[in-house]
């Protein structure tokens, strides 16, 4: 496995506000990485660094370049969806395919016809013509036309209605994730991803509190439904997160064996979400 | 891909988003055309109620000098329609936040920006050109049927030679022009990679403040002779023609003043040229710079 994505270290500060904090993380090739935090934990700041769309300090190996050096020649192997308001409204639909096709050495017009005859988007269509979700669609069909090693998402269905979203990432799974293709999906609707993902990060005020493979995550977390009478000896394991549900205590723990608290009720893999909670406010305790 | 399909392609694209380069030379070419089918309609009229008496042979000027005096109201729309173009183009995908879509394709900015100033240096004048040729032919079928119906020998001095020297002339001088306006369009670009929002106020404000600091500390206007003066030496060869066309054959020394292939090629050898061009490229450099670095509203 080849490491596509190495940071070491890597800082950045917007006048005196520091938005990534020497974080250090590895993305490996053929993974579907999330990126998950609050709004101003400093996704998009790392996703802009790996992009070489912002200076900052400390390492960053991006497929063998620095990417604050030579954006271009970095953009041939890194696709990016920022947002999905980001399709300028007088593009027809056919000129953004010419020009993509045009500047692109590794677009295949085929391939972008391909996924566009499954929408309702017509080829002389301006971009301001569209809904929001079609917007979204054909930037996907723009994007999944491209060979690339490693695609950046973020916040990719903002805004969308629910089936569009669904659709979104069923067709990013199908059509174009494989074992050569690497993503990295920042998102607020961690219950949409949590499917897809192979690993998972956490930032939060430029810090990582999280960075494991959903493997990892599912043996370290578990959560616990415990009924009051056991819920003393559930707290002497020191659960990093309690809540309560239908009366029962729901116990969130970390590092304690499925052997031990097999005892104490039922025994659940966390959510994404649910253990998003719990590390953010953990971590600001 | 190749790269000369990359390039093709950047430029077109520039036309596909900034329409008002071709549509205004269009709407141009249509007015004139009108007035000169309600001119030579009025000709007719008058000749055939005998207002137009005898030897009143009137003859359109030298072929030369009204070919490129029919190109001047294009070529002032073609300044301004370059000027907005240029002030919006770094200015509106920032604005819409498509610039992260442009950036996100193997495009390199000095490229991105390079396209939009070979759009208004050289796209948008070669349009200008190609819309005068046609407005001149189909005017020149409009004159001459009417030189035919009323027996006037319109076109008289209207040799092909002459009328090709003319476009000739007029398409070098389009060229010429872009190099001389080279530190405006500069300027442009420049504003448009910096403003916010309002880059027409960047434009005209921050020289207009220079203007005035120097006037009010120095009490001399040395930055508005030089930011005018250089418009107007080249505006000024430009209405030498305009009055050679109006007055005709006898009024002024035409080879002192009207313009011709030797007078626009003259520009080409003044150190205020190359000054000109090599502020214009600084303010090119500067406008890469901030799109590289400060590409975000």
């Amino acid at each position: 496995m080849s490491m596509l994505v190495q940071a070491r270290g890597l800082s950045k500060n917007y006048k005196g506000l520091r938005a990534l904090d020497k974080v250090d993380f590895d993305i490996e090739e053929g993974r579907i990485v999330g990126l998950i935090g609050p709004n101003g934990a400093g996704k998009t700041t790392a996703l802009k660094a790996i992009l070489g769309l912002i200076s900052f300090d400390g390492e960053l190996d991006v497929l063998g370049h620095d990417p604050r050096m030579g954006r271009s020649r970095l953009m041939q192997d890194v696709c990016f969806i920022a947002d999905v308001a980001v399709l300028p409204r007088w593009l027809r639909v056919k000129h953004a395919i010419e020009y993509v096709d045009a500047v692109h050495p590794r677009f295949s017009r085929e391939r972008a016809l391909r996924f566009l005859e499954r929408t309702k988007i017509s080829q002389n269509s301006r971009v301001g013509q569209l809904s929001k979700g079609m917007v979204t669609q054909l930037h996907l069909a723009l994007i999944m036309a491209i060979d690339a090693r490693l695609l950046i998402l973020d916040e990719p269905t903002l805004g969308l209605d629910i089936l569009y979203r669904k659709e979104f990432y069923s067709n990013l799974l199908n059509d174009y994730f494989d074992d050569k293709r690497t993503i990295l999906v920042t998102t607020h609707q961690v219950e949409e991803v949590e499917k897809l993902l192979t690993d998972l990060m956490f930032i939060n005020n430029g810090r990582l509190v999280l960075n494991e493979s959903m493997d990892a995550v599912a043996e370290t977390y578990t959560e616990v439904l415990v009924a009051p009478d056991k819920a003393a000896a559930a707290q002497e394991l020191k659960p990093i997160h309690e809540r309560e549900i239908f009366g029962k205590k729901l116990y969130l723990f970390e590092g304690v064996s499925r052997e031990q608290l097999a005892g104490l009720g039922e025994l659940h893999t966390p959510s994404v979400a649910d253990l998003f909670v719990a590390k953010m406010t953990g971590a600001a305790q | 891909m190749n790269t000369m399909k990359a390039y093709t392609t950047m430029a077109r694209r520039e036309l596909w988003e900034h329409r008002s380069l071709w549509i205004v030379q269009l709407v141009v070419a249509g007015i004139l055309l009108l007035a000169t089918l309600w001119g030579m309609g009025a000709l007719i009229w008058s000749h055939a109620h005998g207002f137009l008496q005898g030897n009143s042979a009137v003859s359109m000027g030298d072929a030369q000098a009204s070919v490129i005096a029919g190109a001047v109201v294009f070529n002032f729309a073609l300044v301004l329609t370059a000027c907005f173009y240029l002030m919006d183009c770094l200015y509106s995908d920032r604005k819409d936040r498509s610039v992260m879509f442009w950036r996100s394709m193997p495009v390199s900015d000095t490229a991105m920006v390079l396209s939009k100033l070979f759009t208004a240096m050289v796209t948008a004048p070669a349009i200008a050109f190609v819309v005068v040729v046609g407005f001149e032919i189909a005017a020149g079928l409009i004159v001459g049927a009417a030189g035919a119906v009323t027996g006037i020998g319109l076109l008289s001095n209207y040799h092909a030679a002459a009328v090709l020297l003319g476009w000739f002339t007029l398409a070098v001088a389009f060229l010429v022009q872009s190099l001389w306006l080279l530190p405006y369009y500069g300027w442009f670009l420049l504003c448009s990679a910096w403003a916010r929002k309002l880059p027409l106020a960047w434009t005209v404000m921050v020289p207009l403040a220079m203007m005035l600091a120097e006037l009010v500390v120095f009490h001399t206007h040395y930055i508005s002779k030089m930011i005018l003066g250089h418009l107007a030496r080249w505006f000024g060869m430009l209405h030498s023609n305009q009055a050679e066309f109006v007055v005709g054959q006898s009024g002024i020394d035409q080879h002192g003043q009207l313009m011709t292939l030797s007078s626009v090629l003259s520009y080409l050898v003044r150190p205020e040229m190359w000054i000109g061009v090599i502020i214009g490229v600084v303010f090119t450099i500067g406008a890469v710079w901030l799109r590289r670095n400060r590409s975000e509203i």
